[in-house]
């Protein structure tokens, strides 16, 4: 490689995927004197760390990360963003490049729209969040979306764009029964969403995605709404859980009576951290702040049963009551 | 039953009355969750089966916290003309004691906790129902004189019951048992024979401060509610009680549930409600199952629906669940929360009580606050007043956990010193130790040295010492307890809890908690507590709600009276209070090694070597600083360093 040809300006960039990837590229590549031209498939940039609330492994908050790249991305004077746009065919070679592109129609005048997200709550279609387990929509593994996004098949722009998921709201009679009695209980009652979403964990022990589809449409809510509130309140699980739920205290006087070694107990005996499984489903290992018992600190739960002044030492008898 | 007339209440305290002391002997266990966690339920029901099998004529009944927790199973035993004993922890395989004293007419004086011959009341005869119940002779003497009286007894002589006047003292599954202790006849008085602002400036002169925290006078709060015309109002109970190390409004929940359905309708009626709303955190499901009985039983006898008591309030009481974020016992998050939301909090440029719940003029009061309001009505508000000190009045609750020798839930008057509560009633640090701290307010509170013990005990010298009253943990903390670790533990938590809708909580926190982590870690640097202070301001100015502005709170006040803790951790790298696991090492004193192999084998993690019967040793570089091996060995040979 000569050193002329690699200082040679080769004048601009075709950037695909507005991710987190492809945005900081376009920087980097932007602040070095490249053109670029940032394509994406979807109406906006930003990919799937916009969805996310942390950032492994610093904890650190995605937006405040990824928002100021955004602004920056859509002020550079060097980058040309080209939204809901898919490569249709590349020709030519490294250093020259001709890409044909192709730019669905937005149906929003972009020089009049304030962002005020109005059209958003109105519209009839919802946005599907992403479930446990769910390895079709999981961006990670997404083979189809990988296809439909890569430049090796380029496909038919004039066809719908894929469901993002298939609907199917798999209840069976039974089940749906059961979500219709809950459900009874709280008809014409405001703010249902919660209780509804309570008595379901109770009876399922977390809160199934095909459950909660259906009492999206049943309560006539966004099913982001209801994973809003699943995320938002701790008592909730969207992945199933163990037989036995070992709650253990980490209030103040549980902490300062040892409630740090119990789960240094089960973190070295059966190695487990809170919010997880043992791999025979036999527990879930879980915090809880405090569980009204102070006067007995340290206090654990298992199911209904609690337990206090609970020593490392007295552990193994505990849970051998539990199969 | 339907209760309209003051004769149905008065029929219904009579028929309270004989369930509460029936003429044969009645026996009653403690059976709130603190009660079951150490057997009551197994308690009651073998109680049940021996009486039976013995064929004794008794009533085994159940009751709410009778306040002594660390003595749990409690058990009253009650027969006429004798005093009422208390027996601590009986549980199921120790039931034989106290049918053996009931069926031998005395009791075992060194198993017997107190003996109460009259109770302690405050309706006193101004109350419509009877008087102070007297269970005999005070004077008697032989076993049952021997035995400790109740106002005697350490735990109890300093206390005041108000909140907490039927907690123990009734069966929470009876309203007839509540109505006999004078319960809804403050209700009737209320509704059939006072106006509206009657009782708005009861409540104000009252001087009741909420109890939930803030101390926020309730009777202007009540007061700016009703002044809004509105078809629609509502009042909310705030039973998400979610400061750890606090447990005062559950136990009033599971003890005497219709005291606070009672104050939440009188409260309606003077500010012009129709609809309660009760908000329970989820971790409670026993105090969710007593106020689901309690409600039924009020819309059963009439007292919740229309026309109550034959006027023309009509009034309905439903129940929230909570979802396990301690955030959700702010009020606007609260709100949010029962509205179906994700309880974030909002910023409060117009008040609830012009647009609260679905917009809607909203009281939002303290389990407690609630509790105390029949009293005010019952007792009048002068009398009230008359506890307490010049800002704070009446009594307050407080649960006193921790390093400590006695635990449970005590009831003093405002301005009562801690050393009273801490040292006379709570019996001080256990023996062998030293007392060092007194940790109140939960999360938003502070840690108070020992050398403010004298300090008298009300909302606003609370927060002149850096800390606050909150809803009434006491958390004691002894020599063993690290004040830097303390102030981490809270930062923690509040990284937990945050929201994160504001950038000052969710981003300072976790910048202290950084800090924090780093100093218990032995990195801590020579800066490192200006920073803190620096952060500490910012977080407390900027936030959004009330955790946020609170959250610095045990940062600054372990600060405040505990540098030199942070000093050693930062300069020496010691620990002061050995618990600082990077900075402690844990060796085998060799000359009190005995060779039991206890430890070796109890150690998790293989770092104890040593032949039987030789002295042993701690591998450093295997041990996790579990301290394991210090609990099992009987020969106090681990040292921590
Ligand atoms: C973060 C936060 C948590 C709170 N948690 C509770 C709580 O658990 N219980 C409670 O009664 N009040 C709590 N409060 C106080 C309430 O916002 C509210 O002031 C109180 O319930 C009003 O009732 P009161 O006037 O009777 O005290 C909390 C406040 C904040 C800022
Ligand atoms: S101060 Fe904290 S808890 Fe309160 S609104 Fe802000 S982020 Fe949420
Ligand atoms: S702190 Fe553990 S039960 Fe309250």
């Amino acid at each position: 490689m000569s050193v002329t040809r690699s200082t040679e300006k080769v004048g601009s960039v075709l950037v695909v995927g507005g991710g987190v990837a492809g945005i900081q590229s376009a920087l980097d590549l932007a602040e070095s004197g490249f053109f670029v031209y940032l394509a994406e498939k979807g109406p906006s940039i930003g990919g799937v760390m916009s969805q996310l609330d942390k950032t492994f492994p610093t904890n650190d908050c995605a937006m405040c990360i990824l928002s100021p790249k955004l602004v920056e991305v859509a002020r550079h004077p060097n980058i040309r963003l080209l939204t809901l746009a898919e490569l249709k065919a590349l020709r030519g070679e490294a250093g020259h490049f001709e890409a044909v592109i192709a730019q669905r129609p937005r149906y929003v005048d972009l020089t009049r729209c304030t962002g005020c997200g109005q059209c958003v709550q109105r519209c009839l279609v919802q946005n599907e969040p992403y479930f446990p387990g769910d390895e079709v929509r999981d961006a990670r593994v997404a083979p189809d979306d990988f296809s439909s996004t890569g430049i090796a098949s380029a496909g038919d722009l004039s066809a719908p764009p894929a469901p993002a998921a298939p609907a199917a709201a798999g209840l069976d009679a039974e089940e749906a029964a059961r979500v219709e009695a809950i459900l009874q209980r709280y008809e014409g009652v405001g703010g249902a969403e919660m209780p509804v979403l309570q008595d379901i964990h109770a009876a399922w022990g977390y809160l199934p995605e095909p459950v909660l589809r259906y009492v999206a449409r049943r309560l006539d809510v966004a099913l982001s709404h209801l994973y809003r509130l699943a995320t938002f309140y701790e008592s909730f699980s969207l992945a199933p859980r163990g037989r036995h739920i070992v709650s253990i205290c980490t209030g103040t006087a549980c902490h300062i009576r040892g409630a740090g070694r119990l789960l240094d107990y089960f973190s070295s005996e059966l190695h487990l951290a809170p919010g997880e499984t043992t791999g025979d489903r036999r527990f879930t290992l879980e915090e809880v702040r405090c569980l009204g018992c102070c006067s007995l600190a340290p206090v654990l739960k298992i199911g209904n049963a609690v337990f206090g002044d609970v020593k490392p030492t007295m552990m193994e008898k505990i849970l051998a009551k539990y199969e | 039953m339907r209760i309209v007339t003051l004769e149905d209440l008065q029929q219904a305290a009579r028929a309270g009355e004989t369930r509460l002391y029936p003429p044969r002997p009645k026996i009653v266990v403690g059976m709130s969750t603190c009660g079951r966690a150490c057997g009551a339920a197994a308690t009651f029901e073998a109680l049940r089966a021996e009486a039976a099998a013995r064929g004794m004529d008794v009533v085994v009944g159940e009751t709410g916290c009778i306040g002594l927790c660390q003595e749990e199973p409690l058990v009253e035993v009650i027969r006429p003309a004798r005093p009422r004993i208390a027996y601590g922890r009986v549980t199921a395989d120790r039931i034989a004691t106290v049918l053996d004293d009931l069926r031998n007419d005395t009791v075992t004086v060194d198993r017997a906790l107190y003996a109460m011959y009259e109770e302690p009341t405050v309706w006193g005869n101004n109350a419509p129902a009877t008087p102070a119940r007297r269970y005999c002779d005070p004077s008697l003497d032989g076993a049952f004189g021997a035995v400790c009286r109740y106002e005697r007894h350490p735990f109890f002589a300093k206390q005041l019951k108000v909140a907490l006047r039927n907690c123990g003292f009734l069966d929470p599954t009876s309203i007839e048992e509540y109505i006999a202790r004078g319960g809804y006849f403050a209700a009737y008085k209320a509704l059939t024979s006072m106006t509206r602002d009657e009782i708005l400036a009861a409540v104000s002169e009252s001087g009741l401060r909420g109890r939930g925290g803030g101390g926020f006078p309730t009777g202007r709060k009540w007061a700016s509610a009703a002044k809004y015309a509105s078809p629609v109002k509502y009042v909310i109970c705030n039973a998400d009680e979610g400061d750890p190390g606090a447990y005062m409004d559950r136990s009033i929940l599971e003890g005497d549930p219709h005291s606070v359905l009672e104050g939440m309708m009188i409260g309606a009626y003077a500010v012009g409600a129709t609809i309660g709303y009760i908000y329970v955190r989820a971790e409670y499901p026993e105090a969710i199952r007593k106020l689901e009985t309690a409600i039924a039983q009020m819309r059963e006898c009439g007292l919740l629906g229309e026309k109550i008591f034959g006027t023309d309030f009509s009034f309905d009481i439903r129940l929230a669940r909570g979802g396990g974020a301690f955030v959700c016992g702010e009020s606007s998050a609260l709100i949010a929360s029962i509205e179906g939301k994700a309880g974030e909090p909002r910023a409060k440029h117009i008040h609830m009580a012009e647009s609260g719940l679905w917009g809607k003029p909203t009281v939002l009061n303290n389990v407690e606050t609630w509790n105390n309001v029949p009293v005010i009505i019952a007792r009048g508000p002068k009398w009230f007043a008359s506890i307490g000190t010049a800002r704070s009045k009446g009594t307050k609750v407080f649960s006193l956990v921790g390093e400590i020798r006695r635990t449970g839930l005590v009831e003093v008057p405002m301005g009562m010193t801690l050393r009273e509560i801490v040292g006379d009633i709570g019996g001080g640090a256990p023996a062998g130790r030293k007392f060092k701290a007194v940790q109140t307010g939960g999360p938003s509170g502070g840690c108070i040295p020992e050398a403010l013990m004298d300090l008298p005990v009300d909302f606003d010298e609370l927060t002149r010492v850096g800390s606050m009253m909150g809803s009434g943990g006491m958390i004691a903390m002894d020599e063993s307890t690290c004040m830097v670790g303390v102030a981490r533990y809270f930062t923690d938590f509040l990284i937990k809890e945050s929201c994160g809708k504001c950038t000052p909580c969710r981003e300072g926190l976790k910048q202290i908690g950084a800090v924090l982590d780093r100093i218990v870690a032995g990195a801590g640097r020579p800066d490192d507590l200006p920073l803190l202070e620096r952060l500490c301001d910012a977080v407390a100015n900027a936030s959004l709600c009330g955790l946020g502005t609170s959250a610095p709170n045990p940062v600054l006040s372990t600060l405040r009276y505990f540098r030199d803790e942070y000093e050693a951790h930062i300069r020496r790298r010691r620990c002061p209070a050995r618990s600082c696991k990077a900075l402690i090492t844990f060796s085998i004193a060799a000359e009190k090694c005995t060779g039991c192999t206890l430890c070796a084998v109890r150690c998790p993690s293989q770092a104890i070597e040593g032949e039987k019967k030789g002295a042993h040793r701690i591998l450093a570089d295997k041990c996790t600083q579990c301290g394991i091996c210090r609990e099992v060995c009987k020969f106090d040979a681990v040292i921590v360093e």
